[in-house]
């Protein structure tokens, strides 16, 4: 166990516009994607994360950092002083912070979460996009998302119709 | 500018999935073609177990979802129809207020203002819609802390009759209609006292009593539109006949002074065994429509640890005056069973909900008819265990979500 700190491997990203990241193989493998490609041997020197700018994997990376197990990133001494119920406390705070983002970047990391297949990031992008359905009108929602409401007039009549209990 | 319509549709599916309250599904389809194309029905989904501070839990994730957005001025903004959507995800109830019944996807909720004082109130926890029950507070509104309503049972819409038990002595079982008035039972409370559950089937109340007795109450309209019980008669067994009582001592009405004497004994009775009372088992009824007939279950908890032993059902046979047992299975039913409100559901509607099952939410168990067996939901019993502990398991309620409404 001495040996951890020194030991651990270290894996290389890479993305699109030619940034590398210089990553611990654990955080790398908090994405199922990568962890897949670890596993089958396909990642020897570096990996390309295709689509995904260096701005975005930057904080794909910073998320998955935070949320790698704490017993080795800190050694097993954290976990055995720090109360479970409260270390998902502060990371539930750090998730809020995380995800003070503008649409645009929100919108990438919706999609790199579910590229790299990260359950955790995909879970908080995907509750942020509900809370904003939650939180307006359906107006609201469409220019939030810059999305264009291709219905026909009679097609939404008939769609606010069957669920007229939520357009009450 | 990135526009969410153009997300890949697998990953407006996965964000679909995660959509707890209904409203937001709703809104979520009402967005574009490509976001409505992505929609699938949530097969998994369960009705809700409703806590009396208004925390919602669905049997299977075990997650209580508690929101707090529910607003203080609550009891200003009644009577509207609510478009504010932070009212869909209220879940939290503000500390006076205790939720008290529910119906379909309705709650009754009970407003404490000051020590002796109550406002009653529905919420429809989907909708959003909240009204207020005026008749309710000026008959009941004024009560001692000892007093509690036990089920709020609507016939159909908020606005048609309400039907209510409650823990005194004087006034078991209660009628109400919206903008029309009370009705208090008086001198009929006696032979009322013995009923432990209600029901409608189609437009008529009946209840059931400890000794199986099935009661029919005769529901009559006043000329003010007040829904009166005008009578009672016993359809099964033959202890309820309102000719037995005398009139009920008028001294008792006073709802602001209540002793323990005053209050209708709980609903459950410990087994008998050799003429000796065991008070490690109890047997519980339940009085239930499903599909136009009407089904007692008659079941044993096992205390204090609290997990049912054994359920059998019944349906009344009205012409024979008897209950008939249930062998055959429920058509493709399934019961959920709660003090405060039970339901049979279709499992046609959710891929979750087993077919000749029997839900329970107290304990969180089912009983499956077909092999006579009680299994435990989900598996995480302990934490979750913990956590039901510290409620009092009989207050939690069934609470359906539009889609498993019929």
């Amino acid at each position: 166990m001495a040996t951890r700190e020194a030991g651990k491997k270290m894996i290389m990203l890479k993305s699109p516009d030619g940034m590398e990241f210089e990553v611990e193989e654990a955080v790398a493998m908090e994405s199922q994607t990568i962890r897949k490609m670890i596993e089958d041997d396909c990642a020897d020197t570096a990996i390309l994360i295709p689509n995904i700018n260096s701005k975005i994997l930057s904080r794909v990376i910073e998320y998955c950092n935070k949320h790698v197990p704490t017993t080795g990133a800190t050694g097993a001494a954290a976990s055995d002083t720090v109360a479970p119920a409260a270390l998902a406390e502060d990371l539930k705070i750090w998730d809020a912070e995380f995800i003070k983002v503008n649409r645009a970047t929100r919108f990438d990391l919706i999609q790199a979460a579910s590229y790299l297949n990260i359950k955790g990031l995909l879970d908080l992008t995907s509750q942020t996009t509900i809370d904003t359905i939650s939180d307006n009108s359906l107006e609201e929602i469409r220019s939030f998302l810059s999305t264009k409401n291709d219905y026909l007039p009679e097609e939404e009549q008939t769609i606010r119709r069957e669920n007229q209990w939520a357009f009450q | 500018m990135a526009a969410w319509s153009e997300l890949p549709e697998d990953l407006l599916a996965l964000v679909f999935a995660r959509i707890f309250f209904p409203v937001d599904r709703a809104c979520f389809q009402a967005v574009c073609r490509s976001w409505r194309s992505a929609a699938r029905p949530p097969a998994r989904q369960l009705p809700w177990i409703v806590f009396p501070n208004g925390g919602v839990m669905t049997p299977f994730d075990r997650v209580v979802h508690r929101i707090a957005s529910y607003p203080k001025a609550i009891t200003s903004c009644v009577g509207m129809a609510l478009a504010v959507r932070a009212w869909h995800r209220f879940v939290s109830l503000p500390k006076t207020t205790t939720c008290i019944g529910s119906t379909d996807g309705w709650i009754a909720i009970d407003d404490r203002v000051g020590k002796m004082y109550r406002n009653y109130l529905l919420h429809n926890m989907f909708s959003g819609t909240t009204l207020s029950l005026p008749e309710l507070d000026a008959a009941i509104g004024h009560v001692s802390k000892l007093f509690n309503i036990r089920k709020v049972l609507l016939r159909s819409t908020p606005d048609d009759v309400i039907a209510l038990m409650t823990n005194h002595r004087s006034c078991p079982i209660i009628l109400t209609r919206l903008g029309k008035g009370v009705w208090l039972p008086k001198s009929y409370a006696a032979p009322l006292v013995s009923i432990i559950d209600v029901a409608f089937l189609g437009d008529r109340l009946y209840g059931v009593t400890k000794d199986e007795d099935l009661v029919f109450l005769d529901i009559a309209f006043n000329y003010s539109g007040v829904p009166i019980v005008t009578g009672g008669k016993c359809v099964i067994g033959e202890g309820f006949d309102h000719d037995d009582y005398d009139d009920h001592d008028t001294e008792d009405d006073d709802l602001t002074k209540m002793t323990k004497k005053d209050m209708v004994p709980q609903g459950f009775r410990y087994i008998d065994v050799d003429g000796s009372l065991k008070n490690d088992i109890k047997t519980m009824w339940y009085l239930i429509e499903s599909r136009g007939k009407l089904l007692m279950v008659r079941r044993q908890v096992v205390t204090p640890f609290e997990f049912t032993h054994t359920v059998e059902v019944f349906e009344a046979d009205m012409k024979a005056a008897m209950w008939v047992p249930v062998e055959a299975g429920l058509e493709d039913r399934a019961l959920f069973i709660s003090r405060r409100f039970s339901k049979s559901v279709s499992a046609a509607f959710s891929t979750a909900i087993q077919k000749d099952a029997v839900y329970f939410a107290d304990t969180e168990d089912v009983f499956d008819m077909r092999s006579q067996t009680v299994s435990a939901q989900g598996n995480d019993l302990d934490s979750y265990n913990a956590y039901l502990r510290s409620w009092n398991s009989r207050q939690l309620m069934w609470v359906f979500p539009p889609e498993l409404v019929a």
